[in-house]
């Protein structure tokens, strides 16, 4: 049996006790130094981990000076994730802190990469980062989770503004100066706001660096200090929870253009794609609120559910808690005229979405007339990046003429002589074979199910 | 308890109007979190965080003097 050699992650360079490699298929992590070996040993023997800690931290063991984790499948980031993916992965770092200093241990951070959304949840994965509380009396973590979540989440359920965009211009978060300055007056009374955002951007610009904290100050504070600060934002985040925002696209499912029969015919032709493709992986684009993503869910191990409107995500992601939906559906907020690239550290330190979501088919129905008309991206374009996604798939084409299009095309020029069945069907049959077509009798829609040449 | 979060509130309003919000050179960005959790236990952290500014005030007023007696 061959043994992949060790590969290790880009993106784990940060922390100088250890690092994450991949060494045949598994998730593993070195760590370098005894003290740490000993910490992890204490932890993992502990009732705290094997316990109360298990549906919110990744299954892990220590073999020696290195650790093995639960593998995650897919990874996707914070600035993928929406606005309720983002604050319950908040809620559970909060509540493993609680549990956490219960038992004489803390969070090193307050990370949001330290997340994953893992099988219908947010879990915790660097468990490296957990040590021992000692005589901490605060948290040091408590600035890189406001910046993280608290921040971006009171973006979104106080002034409804995304974050996801801006998370990843930063890669870490929305800095505290920068909150302040989008909040209004107004906006102190909501809960948290006067002392995480407020308070705290005054105090930090009213200290000059070199004045420094005096540290036995620091020390005499009690030690409930940092069990009542993660009670208080569990408490200010928990209420978030009701906040609810509705974009145009929320309502797709229910409200287009498709009659009963069409939209049963529609399902029809994905599941029978879906079931004789028999791929394992398989990334919807434009997925809405999962409409689709739950028929391949039915027949793929795993199914990405990709759309650039942060709500429709969230809707999807609520289905996945409520047990509405299979939690074997990754959803993924993110543009496909600008999804998340490779960025950070020399550029390898978070690779980009379509780096990481190879799949076997792909899902693009009610999509290319956003990408063609709205964004002018060419067909033949279109194609190849459907390619590069997977060898085979189903996309539906769209008409010039069909009422959707007329409605994207009312208020500009029509400039897409190119965009014809004629040449769309050459273009796909340059990378493709077109195994079926169906034509919806009444509508000028066509879908196509696509193989491999 | 909802006049003693008042009272801390006013009194939170009150230090933020005194604060110099312009402060140069490098700014630490998370010695704001530091103090937030001074303030978040108690009285105890409440006073050391009058003993910062204290400090820090009291070096700005030995510059100004310091200034003067050139």
């Amino acid at each position: 049996m061959s043994v992949s050699p060790a590969v290790r992650d880009s993106s784990s360079f940060r922390d100088f006790e250890g690092y994450v490699f991949f060494e045949d298929g598994k998730v593993k992590r070195k760590i370098s130094s005894k003290d740490a070996i000993e910490r992890m040993t204490a932890l993992l023997q502990h009732s705290v981990f094997k316990d109360d800690l298990k549906d919110d931290v990744v299954a892990s063991i220590l073999h020696g000076d290195t650790m093995e984790h639960e593998r995650i499948e897919i990874v996707t980031y914070p600035y993928e994730w929406s606005f309720l993916m983002l604050l319950d992965a908040a809620i559970a770092q909060l509540r493993i802190m609680q549990k956490l200093v219960s038992a004489g241990f803390i969070l090193k951070d307050g990370c949001a990469f330290n997340s994953m959304y893992h099988n219908g949840r947010m879990v915790f994965i660097d468990v490296l980062s957990i040590e021992f509380l000692k005589n901490q009396p605060i948290w040091n973590g408590y600035h890189q989770f406001c910046e993280h979540f608290l921040y971006p989440l009171m973006l979104k359920a106080y002034k409804n503004i995304n974050f996801q965009d801006w998370w990843r211009g930063t890669m870490n978060g929305i800095a505290t100066a920068d909150l302040n300055r989008v909040l209004s007056r107004y906006d102190w009374l909501k809960s948290g706001v006067f002392l995480h955002a407020v308070l705290k951007n005054k105090f930090a610009g009213s200290i000059k660096k070199e004045d420094g904290i005096d540290k036995t100050a620091v020390q005499k504070v009690p030690a409930s200090t940092i069990l009542n600060l993660a009670n208080g934002l569990s408490a200010v985040i928990g209420k978030m929870a009701s906040f609810k925002s509705d974009s145009m696209w929320t309502d797709y499912e229910g409200d287009n253009s498709y009659t009963p029969d069409e939209r049963v015919a529609k399902h029809e032709f994905v599941e029978e794609f879906c079931k004789s493709s028999r791929a394992e992986r398989i990334v919807d684009l434009g997925c809405n609120a999962g409409e689709y993503s739950k028929i391949a869910a039915d027949y793929a191990k795993r199914v990405i559910s990709v759309d650039y409107d942060p709500d429709c995500i969230d809707r999807l992601y609520a289905r996945i808690k409520k047990g509405e939906m299979p939690s074997n559906i990754v959803p993924v907020v993110s543009n496909l005229v600008n999804s998340s690239p490779s960025q950070g550290w020399n550029l390898c330190e978070r690779s980009g979405l379509f780096a990481r979501v190879k799949a076997d088919a792909f899902i693009a129905v009610a999509l290319m007339h956003h990408l063609c008309i709205s964004c002018n991206i060419p067909i033949a374009h279109l194609v190849t990046f459907l390619k590069g996604v997977a060898p085979s798939g189903i996309i539906e084409w769209v008409d010039i003429d069909d009422p959707m299009v007329q409605v994207l095309l009312k208020n500009r020029k029509n400039i897409f002589e190119e965009y014809t069945w004629e040449n769309f069907k050459a273009e796909i049959e340059k990378h493709f074979k077109i195994e079926k077509i169906f034509e919806f009798p009444n509508a000028k829609r066509k879908l196509c199910s696509l193989s491999p040449l | 308890m909802a006049n003693n979060n008042m009272i801390f509130y006013l009194m939170c309003v009150a230090v933020i109007a005194m604060l110099p919000t312009d402060a140069c050179a490098y700014l630490d960005p998370s010695s704001g979190g530091i103090i937030i959790q001074l303030l978040i236990g108690g009285a105890v952290g409440a006073l050391a965080v009058l003993r910062i500014y204290w400090v820090n005030l009291s070096g700005k007023m030995k510059k100004i003097f310091a200034k003067g007696k050139k």
